[in-house]
């Protein structure tokens, strides 16, 4: 039905249009002047109106998709709490007012379009990325944690993207700032290990709340802990070579006086099927007498595996999850891509006595 | 669960076809056209090439040029990023 509605229209129309060229305006020669005069003027508005129109959409369809994903993986903690809209400044006979603050970028027919998105993506992260986290967090592992979520957002795009970004930021401004570089690279660690998202930035968020609640204001001792539990985070991300190093396992809780977080990766299936995955919930029911937070992740074949330890979990008492379950893709040395979950529960209170 | 979001953030843009209008209402079009007008940030002279953007800052429209150091450093100034800590 649409369809016949189309192909009649467009008929109409275009008979319409074989008329006016033909019959009417060699009748009326005296409007053909007028006519090509705003024909010609209309042609480069048109164009300039669709250019910028897909600028908008790449921007706003691609980041929109991205920012909804980060905050899924993150158990619903918002990392990214806001949307995006690009609003191009001038209107026709509007003034154009700029306020205090206020920021209006050039878009358009870059040397490189990718530059477009790069730069709004930039722009975008600086006024929405952990905006309640970041007076916890020392400004360069904030801008460290900034950066590493635009590679993370940016991995899924083309390479030319990813490019951009590495040579028109993310080089030139760790050659800059020595402190952002050795965050960097622990970050990036811990991104690759798929540990970024579904732990150590949904642990920073989960205590920002907190302390926001208790009017926790930050401390030197806060971002001190911070650090540190950055580096526990990369230790369990890098673990075959902490091991070779230390010549044991990296720990699996991090107790101090503002963060206490444990995480328990699920593997050996034999073990859990065997006792019926009570050396896992006893890791767990003694990893929550420690901490506050403990999150419960799987890899590859121990994917299944840490569902059923997690679904166990759900039945005690003395936990009690927070959201549904993280799924998430890592990448291995050799840049092959691996699936992960992780769950995250916090301890129930009222049953700390019984546990 | 699906997280809401709480409003959106508006990135302003101009388009390299409105970029002549877009000066001129700023009053900025002749100090470019004759070669005056230049990056907040790097002192470089701004032609229609170069052109990265306006800042607004203490009240004082503040033009940048496309340099990554430069925007960077627009970006750092609106998220109010200091390098020094905050209280111990």
């Amino acid at each position: 039905m649409v369809e016949w509605i189309k192909y009649v229209l467009g008929g109409i129309i275009g008979s319409l249009i074989t008329w006016f060229f033909t019959k009417w305006l060699p009748e009326h020669p005296e409007y053909g002047e007028k006519f090509f005069y705003y024909l010609l003027r209309l042609i480069p508005f048109v164009f300039s109106w669709k250019k910028r129109k897909m600028i908008e959409k790449e921007i706003h369809a691609y980041i929109t998709e991205e920012i909804k994903s980060i905050n899924n993986e993150a158990y619903g903690f918002k990392l990214l709490p806001k949307g995006i809209k690009v609003e191009w400044t001038l209107k026709k006979k509007e003034e154009v007012v700029i306020e205090e603050n206020e920021i209006i970028i050039r878009l358009g027919s870059r040397i490189n379009p990718c530059e477009n998105f790069v730069d709004v993506l930039m722009l975008y992260l600086t006024n929405s990325f952990m905006t309640n986290e970041s007076m916890y967090l020392k400004p360069s592992l904030y801008e460290a944690c900034k950066f590493q979520i635009a590679i993370t957002m940016l991995r899924n795009r083309s390479d030319e993207h990813y490019q951009i970004f590495m040579n028109k930021y993310y080089k030139p401004i760790l050659e800059k700032y020595d402190e952002v570089i050795n965050y960097s690279e622990k970050l990036e660690c811990i991104e690759k290990s798929g540990l970024l998202t579904p732990v150590f930035l949904p642990a920073i968020s989960f205590y920002t709340d907190n302390w926001i609640f208790q009017r926790k204001s930050p401390s030197s001792q806060i971002h001190q802990e911070v650090n540190e539990f950055l580096d526990f985070i990369n230790n369990i991300a890098t673990k075959k070579e902490y091991e070779a190093e230390m010549g044991e396992e990296p720990p699996s809780t991090y107790q101090r006086n503002y963060l206490k977080v444990g995480i328990i990766l699920v593997a050996r299936p034999e073990l859990a099927e065997k006792f019926e995955y009570r050396p896992h919930l006893e890791a767990a029911k003694i990893g929550l007498k420690q901490v506050d937070i403990l999150f419960v992740t799987g890899r590859g074949r121990n994917v299944s595996l840490a569902e059923r330890v997690a679904l166990k979990l759900r039945e005690e008492t003395f936990c009690e999850q927070i959201d549904g379950t993280c799924k998430f893709n890592f990448y291995s040395q050799e840049g092959k891509k691996i699936e992960g979950v992780c769950y995250v529960f916090k301890k129930v209170l009222s049953q700390k006595a019984v546990i | 669960m699906k997280t809401l979001l709480e409003g959106k953030i508006k990135i302003k843009a101009v388009h390299d076809a409105d970029l002549n209008s877009f000066l001129a209402r700023l009053a900025l079009l002749d100090r470019m056209q004759n070669g005056q007008l230049r990056c907040a940030f790097c002192d470089c002279v701004l032609t229609f090439d170069n052109f990265g953007g306006v800042f607004k800052e203490n009240g004082i429209l503040k033009p940048f040029c496309q340099k990554t150091e430069c925007y960077f450093e627009v970006l750092k100034r609106k998220s109010g990023v200091k390098e020094e800590p905050i209280n111990g």
